[in-house]
């Protein structure tokens, strides 16, 4: 099978994705205990005000044919506007979006760079004390609750030390905390793989060869091992998008990160189910385009891998 | 590779050798000890803690932890330590019903799938890709924020985000396992779709779910409390961990311990859950005891 059909395939994969999306938002705002049109104005709204309401969102048409024009509505990225604010949904998620794809890269930037050196490490010196220290960071990097480690990295660095801020997006260095934060549950799964992964590699006979024809340490590590070692770590990497998008939202609560995740959040205690609705649909479409990328990069990395095949 | 699975099976059938097993290994005790202390503390907190865990004294505000408040007070002047117990049992029972609806769901529809085939099974898998694809914290936010915060909505919510992976595993071995000569057998002697699913393939493949239930714990009790942290959780006064801290936040610099006993809790329970998952999996599957070297 072509790259051709290979992404057609998986571009009428995302379609089907955003569709399910949409349609399960729809159902989920139809079954609101109550009227929409009198959650959509806020509770204390004069009646004249739910009645414009229900006819601008077309509240009183048939169901089917709301949920059509709902659906053109988002295939035109019309999100609608934002009750809280009255500006375009989009033009909002869109001014968010750079701080939350900032805070995401700087967080696996940090884990990438800590995993695969400390996973790396561990399996070469098996049963040493940085092999111990890398398991258990494993063990509690993918325990630890997010909005906690957080809160114990502004009390130690913020408030007691003074030397960081404990939230916002104003300085340069409003960044560390929260990318120290998220970095922590994605570290984790990446210094587990590399280090078992090393492990694995390090027993195939290729690298006993390259010992016993007496190459150095340094060349059967770096030209033999690591090479061998990339794809399941890089497959992990990719697989981390999940894990970012929870931490993402949590995070940015914590932090006062102006991001999409903190928007989210926002607009629901605001009642601003326009917005609610349109950023969970931009960040489920980003999820899933970035999944396409990944999968892609694998093929371009691993030529074994047949674009199309298996999944 | 049948072999293997019927081993485990008897391991499974076996409640005692298979609990002396996971014993045996170092993470295994670790896990059980952490888990079970906290669960035991938390049934007989009522029993041990003199304080209310919801009405306060607000003379005794943001006291420091002492003999007589061995983790502190909060804001309303209530003993942190019985509220934090009492907000261990509440996040352990959200993250036990929701992980267990999660499983039981997913398992019964990958069942159907598997055993069915044909178009139930295409649109059964079609489901489960779609949820697959969109994280679950954003189906759980969503659920969450549009019916109210309430216990059930919380439960569906966490049980949501796990349903595709159990249909998934699920639909993976029944397909091997419908072909073997004991549900062929059951279908010669004339027995129900029904009955050979439910009370013949099902209890042979059930290992697979209740190893995936325990790994899966450890991850729906942050879940909760994630979800209790952002407020859309249990509601205050109610204790529940996740929600504990997330309204102690503002009091990081006056009142740390407030944030720092329900969190520690917190991470106990999910490292527990999480070193006694892996231990079952490699006791009950075999062929991941590689994970361990």
């Amino acid at each position: 099978m072509g790259a051709i059909s290979f992404f057609t395939k998986r571009l009428i994969g995302i379609a089907i994705v955003v569709l399910s999306v949409s349609i399960f938002m729809f159902i989920l705002l139809r079954s609101i205990p109550g009227d929409p049109a009198r959650l959509l104005a806020g509770f204390d709204a004069p009646p004249e005000v739910v009645q414009q309401i229900r006819e601008r969102y077309g509240l009183n048409d048939p169901l089917p044919l709301q949920l059509a024009k709902y659906l053109e509505n988002l295939l035109t990225f019309n999100l609608g506007t934002s009750v809280r604010t009255d500006t375009p949904v989009l033009n909002e998620v869109m001014s968010r979006l750079p701080y939350t794809l900032y805070l995401s890269l700087a967080s696996l930037a940090i884990a990438i760079a800590v995993g695969i050196p400390l996973g790396a490490y561990a399996a070469l010196k098996k049963d040493s004390i940085m092999d111990y220290v890398a398991t258990g960071l494993t063990s509690i990097g993918t325990a630890m609750p997010t909005f906690w480690l957080g809160l114990m990295l502004i009390l130690f660095f913020a408030v007691q030390l003074k030397c960081l801020p404990a939230g916002g997006a104003e300085s340069a260095s409003s960044i560390i905390l929260p990318a120290l934060t998220l970095s922590l549950p994605v570290m984790a799964p990446i210094t587990k793989t590399t280090r078992f992964t090393f492990l694995e590699v390090l027993r195939e006979d290729f690298v006993k060869l390259a010992k016993a024809k007496g190459l150095r340490k340094k060349t059967v590590i770096f030209k033999h091992v690591l090479r061998n070692a990339m794809i399941p770590v890089l497959t992990v990497v990719g697989l981390q998008m999940g894990n970012l998008m929870r931490g993402a939202v949590i995070t940015e609560t914590v932090f006062a990160w102006p991001g999409v995740g903190r928007l989210v959040v926002d607009s629901i205690f605001a009642r601003d189910y326009p917005m609610v609705q349109g950023a969970i649909f931009i960040l489920a479409l980003i999820y899933a385009f970035i999944n396409l990328a990944v999968d892609s990069l694998y093929a371009a990395v691993d030529p074994r891998i047949r674009l199309g095949g298996g999944a | 590779m049948m072999q293997v699975r019927f081993d485990s099976l008897r391991k499974l059938g076996s409640i005692n050798s298979t609990f002396l097993m996971i014993a045996k290994t170092r993470t295994g005790l670790i896990g059980i000890s952490s888990v079970s202390s906290i669960v035991f503390l938390s049934i007989i907190i009522g029993v041990i803690s003199p304080y209310n865990p919801i009405k306060g004294n607000l003379a005794e505000a943001l006291r420091a932890p002492s003999l007589s408040h061995p983790f502190g007070t909060d804001e309303l002047g209530r003993d942190l330590f019985t509220r934090t117990f009492y907000g261990a049992r509440t996040s352990l029972l959200i993250s036990f019903l929701g992980a267990g609806l999660g499983a039981g769901l997913g398992t019964i529809l990958g069942l159907l799938a598997g055993y069915m085939g044909g178009a139930i099974d295409y649109i059964l898998m079609r489901i489960s890709d779609a949820l697959l694809s969109i994280p679950s914290i954003l189906i759980a936010i969503a659920l969450v924020a549009t019916l109210g915060p309430s216990m059930n909505n919380i439960v569906i919510a966490i049980a949501f985000g796990l349903i595709p992976a159990y249909m998934r595993l699920t639909r993976g071995i029944v397909v091997q396992v419908k072909n073997l000569e004991y549900v062929i057998a059951a279908k010669l002697l004339g027995l129900s779709s029904m009955r050979i699913m439910f009370r013949h393939v099902l209890p042979n493949i059930s290992y697979l779910s209740i190893s995936q239930f325990t790994l899966d714990l450890g991850g729906a009790i942050l879940m909760a409390s994630g979800l209790g942290f952002l407020g859309l959780g249990i509601q205050p006064p109610y204790p529940e961990l996740g929600t504990m801290i997330g309204t102690a936040k503002m009091y990081v610099g006056l009142a740390p311990y407030l944030i720092f006993f329900p969190g520690i809790v917190l991470l106990i329970l999910a490292l527990g859950f999480n070193l006694l998952g892996n231990t079952i999996r490699d006791v009950m599957d075999p062929s991941s005891r590689v994970m361990m070297k």
